[in-house]
């Protein structure tokens, strides 16, 4: 580990108690942010010139990122980092070239709608939401494209395009300025759109200058709920650009197309669409973490530890983290510095949405948001082994490290090795667990338990009811649709809808800002349910359906015993530091 | 009205600074007002009435623009509500193009971030689609009965007619509506039922029929005692509002509370003022006839004191009263104007029963018709009167009066410790029944609403129990279109199976005969 770097940090923040990992409440956001700026004066990556380093680096074919099936995901970043050092370059071209004449024109005068207040804007607005109404000719909404239960839409405060989640956002332009007049209109009365209801469809709106995001929604979740989903979609772009870059771009052009910079990215969007979708760990803000054994796990992190602490030329890595499956296995951090769920869930998202990375070592800069959402991190992604797919991440300030990194990686695989954990992370991986039967209360079907403090959950491997069989059979691995793996289950069965349906429902009340709610025990025709929440740890459960409240309560505190009693092995309950 | 919430008067943590309001009410149909010199036609009515034209035009675009967006997502539903940060906005469309939209301002607390600036949080929440919706078509519904439906009201009198009708109705209404205290029963609007033993309830239905029969021009009979219904032949899509409206509206509270029976002596004139009063209020346009038959309750005689008003002396117009006929019982959609039909009112009082008829508006209703049915009344009528006021009667309770009788405790209630509140509403007679003071718990109050649209989502029966915060257990149970809420106070220590063991008291002790599958 590079000592310069670490007696700056220590210097900074002075030593601390070691804390768990992901011990992240907001205070610590502050601190994690002025460690940052300390770091990025250390290492001085956050300035336009070295921003350019994938295309001007002399890394060679493997820092040149991906390669294979997945070029898009080269293109993402170098176009996205290439780009900011020539925004001028970018606005010749804006003006002379851009084949959306069309769309500019028709932004302006959205634009010039927004600007005026006078009365007869009312009509403006009418008149142009008549026309987009009927104006579905030109577009692409369709009933098909109508009767997707879930939509994405982002675009920019001046009303262009950037992502539709279905559908060519290019075709619906007319819908994008219509998005954006109901925005600003409501703006310009000093309030902010929050969403719209429509008997079970939920149009919600988010406001993040100088982006608005719209999420419509069948699946009856609250506002509130759905407007944390647009935040992870918002962390998302910020995690390709930074804020600060997006701030620039718009600032200097209000019109610009963002859809240039984050080419290619769409999987990353899309991917995070589907996994909104059936994975509840969004709406729980927590992440699932790999059941192992106590001392296998320790044995990983330290392995981790020593082999970056020890390694020369020293590299500064701030997080390293281990991943299957959208579920985390290790997580070693720099002292004092804590990584958000949030932060995570981009993480995991994008090495969930990049096959590429299977292949190749990778060299990935990325924006945490929460930790610091002005600057670049650098990731060193890479799968430890062809026979195990866990991916190790590890995040540093200093972009000039990838082959430190990659011979550390390579160190650490043959230790995982030698240790036999990569056989242990296998096992786990391939082994169907907790389930129900091995959890053994028979009374209770399903349940989501958070700790809170640790912002981690565990849930048992889905069982019938809630499993399909059918579709398990024939379209995917069970153990993945146990994961909720979106790229297994695209589509959730009923079943499964309803039981997290009924699960953000009561974590909405558990939650609500004006009435919460302790303790929620709910009886309908199909299961029991129980929504708790403690200063400690979230409960949902879904009890059989006859049980009376006597043994559901006795079934809840034999559950909550068995979390306590694994729960070494259910979550990372000690995380080291470099 | 026009409540300005987004800058709050004063601070202190945790306590509401802006409270829900109405901010504006408006009413509008865009096949009005197309030609471009006249933009304003399409705005039926608006509140608050100093409104300029501009913001007028803003906020009726907005809503017609979020309208029309939202159809693109759902063909099926109308659009129901809009969330800003520092508003809600509630959509209604009883009539097709005619939409009803309720502005509510949000209600917000000042905080402070750890680092001591200041801050406004709105609690979004707090503000509930479902109870406001309600509110809105119960207006609406309110509007018809006493006039018509707005779009028979323009094709027999035209818009203008429509706007001042409008403009007079809602005013008045608007100034009653406490949003902040809007909550389950404005979606309920049951009915008190006033419980008889058999052989009175023989008797009064004897005393009805022969009056359907002598009568044949009175078409519906209500029987009232206090605000407490005993008998109802009008259909039960309207029941609800005709009820809501005698019991909140045009009755006046605390003559329905039944003025206590020391000063019944001697105050028969101070009632008629009070019911005369009214008239000049709200009824004159509305009630053609409406009679008062007062018995005077001295001793023996029956010392009759009739006075009779009659409203639409001053009134060409001779619309009544508007209920739906028999076959057109359809809630959700419009009902065509033509299938409504208009009635003549007419309400006697003897001792503390009310009856009212309901008299075609086709039948002419001469002075002498109603001298002659007096005579009848005076002879049937009150001696019925006088045999169910000895009926032992629970105290009279107004569920809307509740903030006043915070710390009164009914009879009705007896058995009941003082720290549970419950409301029970069953869908198939639409009887409602509530501890008086449910709304002092203002918080586990709404929460109800919150607990019913949670059940009404999944299944026909179910039960939710919660804990609030505040050591509060709040009990939600739907069952056979029965619905039964309570409220568990200062609890102590209890968990579930205490909180169900309350519940199971509570309901053997009120709702005996009442089958709640489990």
């Amino acid at each position: 580990m590079d000592k310069s770097t670490s007696s700056a940090v220590s210097g900074t923040l002075g030593e601390g108690e070691e804390q768990s990992v992901l011990e992240i409440p907001l205070e610590s956001e502050a601190l994690a942010h002025r460690k940052q700026s300390d770091l990025q004066n250390e290492s001085g990556f956050i300035t336009d010139d070295n921003l350019g380093i994938i295309e001007s680096g002399d890394g060679g074919k493997r820092e040149s990122i991906p390669g294979g099936n997945d070029d898009a995901d080269g293109n993402t970043f170098s176009s996205c980092v290439g780009s900011f050092g020539t925004k001028e370059e970018e606005e010749q071209q804006a003006s002379s070239s851009d084949p959306e004449a069309l769309t500019v024109e028709l932004t302006k005068a959205l634009d010039d709608l927004s600007v005026t207040t006078s009365g007869s804007e009312s009509e403006q607005i009418q008149s142009n939401g008549v026309e987009a109404i009927r104006d579905d000719n030109d577009s692409d909404m369709s009933p098909l494209w109508r009767s997707h239960k879930h939509h994405v839409f982002i675009l920019s405060e001046a009303g262009k395009p950037i992502y539709s989640r279905h559908g060519n956002e290019e075709k619906m332009v007319t819908f994008f300025g219509l998005l954006q007049a109901l925005v600003s209109f409501v703006q310009s009365d000093g309030d902010t759109i929050r969403g719209v209801k429509v008997g079970e469809t939920s149009i919600v709106f988010l406001v993040k200058s100088p982006l608005i995001l719209v999420c419509v929604s069948q699946m009856s979740e609250s506002i509130s709920q759905i407007e944390s989903h647009l935040t992870y979609f918002h962390n998302q772009i910020l995690s390709i650009l930074t804020a600060k870059q997006l701030q620039t771009i718009f600032e200097k052009r209000k019109n610009y197309d963002l859809r240039r910079l984050l080419s290619g990215s769409e999987r990353l969007l899309n991917n995070l669409a589907g996994l909104i979708e059936v994975d509840p760990s969004f709406v729980l803000g927590a992440v699932r973490c790999l059941p192992l054994a106590n001392t296998v796990r320790d044995s990983i992190s330290q392995t981790i530890t020593t082999v970056l602490n020890k390694h020369k030329p020293s590299v500064s890595v701030v997080f390293a983290l281990l991943v299957t499956n959208c579920q985390l296995v290790s997580i070693v951090r720099m002292k004092k510095v804590f990584m958000h769920p949030m932060d995570l869930h981009i993480i995991l998202n994008l090495i969930d949405s990049s096959e590429s990375f299977k292949t190749v070592d990778s060299w990935v800069p990325i924006c945490l948001p929460r930790f610091d959402s002005s600057g670049f991190m650098y990731a060193h992604v890479s799968y430890l082994a062809e026979d195990c797919q866990a991916c190790l991440v590890l995040l540093t300030t200093d972009r000039n490290s990838f082959f430190p990194l990659s011979e550390a990686k390579q160190k650490i695989v043959d230790r995982l090795r030698k240790q036999n954990s990569l056989d242990a992370i296998n096992a786990s991986m391939n082994n169907k667990w907790p389930t129900m039967s091995y959890v053994n209360v028979p009374e209770v079907r399903h349940f989501l338990y958070k700790a809170k403090c640790r912002a981690q959950f565990v849930s048992p491997v889905l069982d019938v009811p809630y499993l399909d069989h059918n579709t398990e059979d024939e379209e995917s691995p069970p153990e993945e649709l146990s994961r909720d793996c979106p790229r297994a289950a695209k589509k959730i069965s009923p079943e499964l809808e309803r039981l997290y349906s009924t699960y953000y429902r009561m974590h909405s009340r558990l939650h609500a800002q004006a009435r919460p709610v302790k303790i929620i025990y709910w009886v309908d025709d199909k299961e029991n349910w129980l929504g708790w929440n403690t200063s400690n740890f979230e409960l949902y459960v879904a009890l059989e359906p006859l049980i009376k409240k006597s043994a559901a309560i006795s079934a809840v505190n034999k559950l909550i015993n068995w979390v306590q009693k694994e729960e070494r092995r259910i979550f990372i309950v000690h995380a080291p530091t470099f | 009205m026009e409540a300005n919430v987004g800058v709050p008067s004063s601070g202190g943590t945790r306590i509401l600074d802006g409270a829900c309001a109405v901010k504006r009410l408006y009413i509008f149909n865009d096949k009005f007002g197309n030609d471009s010199d006249n933009e304003m036609g399409k705005v039926l009515y608006f509140h608050p009435p100093r409104t300029d034209e501009d913001t007028q035009l803003k906020q009726v675009g907005l809503s017609e623009a979020i309208i029309r967006f939202a159809t693109k997502f759902n063909t099926k539903l109308p659009c129901e509500s809009l969330h800003t940060q520092k508003t809600r906005v509630i959509f209604h469309t009883p009539e097709s193009g005619y939409w009803f939209v309720l502005v509510l301002t949000i209600p917000s607390v000042k905080k402070h971030s750890p680092d001591g600036v200041e801050f406004v949080e709105y609690l979004g929440d707090e503000v509930q689609d479902d109870v406001f919706r309600a509110i809105l078509e119960k207006l609406h519904k309110k509007f018809v009965l006493l006039n018509d439906t707005l779009e028979g009201i323009y094709k027999n009198n035209g818009l203008e007619e429509l706007c001042l009708r409008l403009k007079k109705f809602f005013d008045a209404s608007v100034g009653k509506l406490d949003a902040s205290q809007c909550g389950l029963s404005d979606i309920f609007t049951g009915l008190q039922f006033f419980p008889l033993d058999r052989a009175m309830f023989l008797r009064i239905q004897c005393f009805i029929n022969k009056l359907l029969l002598t009568w044949p021009s009175v078409k519906h009979v209500l029987l009232m005692q206090g605000d407490r219904l005993i008998w109802s032949g009008i259909e039960q899509s309207n029941i609800q509002i005709f009820y809501d409206y005698l019991v909140n509206d045009l009755l006046s509270k605390h003559f329905l509370a039944g003025v206590d029976k020391q000063s019944t002596f001697g105050v028969i004139c101070k009632r008629e003022s009070h019911i005369s009063l009214m008239q000049d209020d709200h009824c004159t346009r509305s009630t053609s006839f409406t009679s008062l038959y007062s018995n005077h309750p001295t001793s023996n005689s029956t010392a009759m004191n009739t006075s009779v008003m009659s409203g639409s002396n001053n009134d060409a117009d001779n619309a009544s009263f508007m209920t739906a006929s028999t076959n057109t019982i359809n809630g959700k959609d419009e009902v065509p104007a033509n299938t409504y039909k208009k009635f003549h009112m007419l309400i006697y009082k003897a001792e503390q029963t009310y009856l009212t008829l309901l008299v075609p508006d086709t039948e002419e209703l001469a002075r002498e018709t109603v001298n002659k049915l007096e005579v009848f009344l005076n002879v049937n009528f009150t001696s019925m009167a006088r045999q169910l006021a000895k009926v032992p009667s629970v105290n009279s309770h107004l569920s809307q009066t509740a903030m006043s009788g915070c710390t009164s405790n009914s009879s009705m209630n007896e058995g009941i410790p003082p720290n549970v509140k419950f409301i029970y509403f069953n869908s198939l007679n639409l009887a409602e029944r509530a501890s008086p003071t449910i709304r002092c718990e203002i918080d586990a109050y709404k929460l109800l609403a919150d607990l019913r649209a949670d059940l009404a989502r999944t299944t026909e029966s179910g039960e939710i129990t919660i804990k609030a915060i505040s050591e509060t257990w709040v009990v939600a149970k739907t069952a056979n279109g029965r619905e039964f809420y309570a409220i568990f106070n200062q609890t102590g220590g209890a968990n579930v199976l205490d909180i169900d063991e309350e519940l199971r008291k509570l309901t053997d002790a009120q709702l005996t005969n009442i089958f709640f599958q489990d």
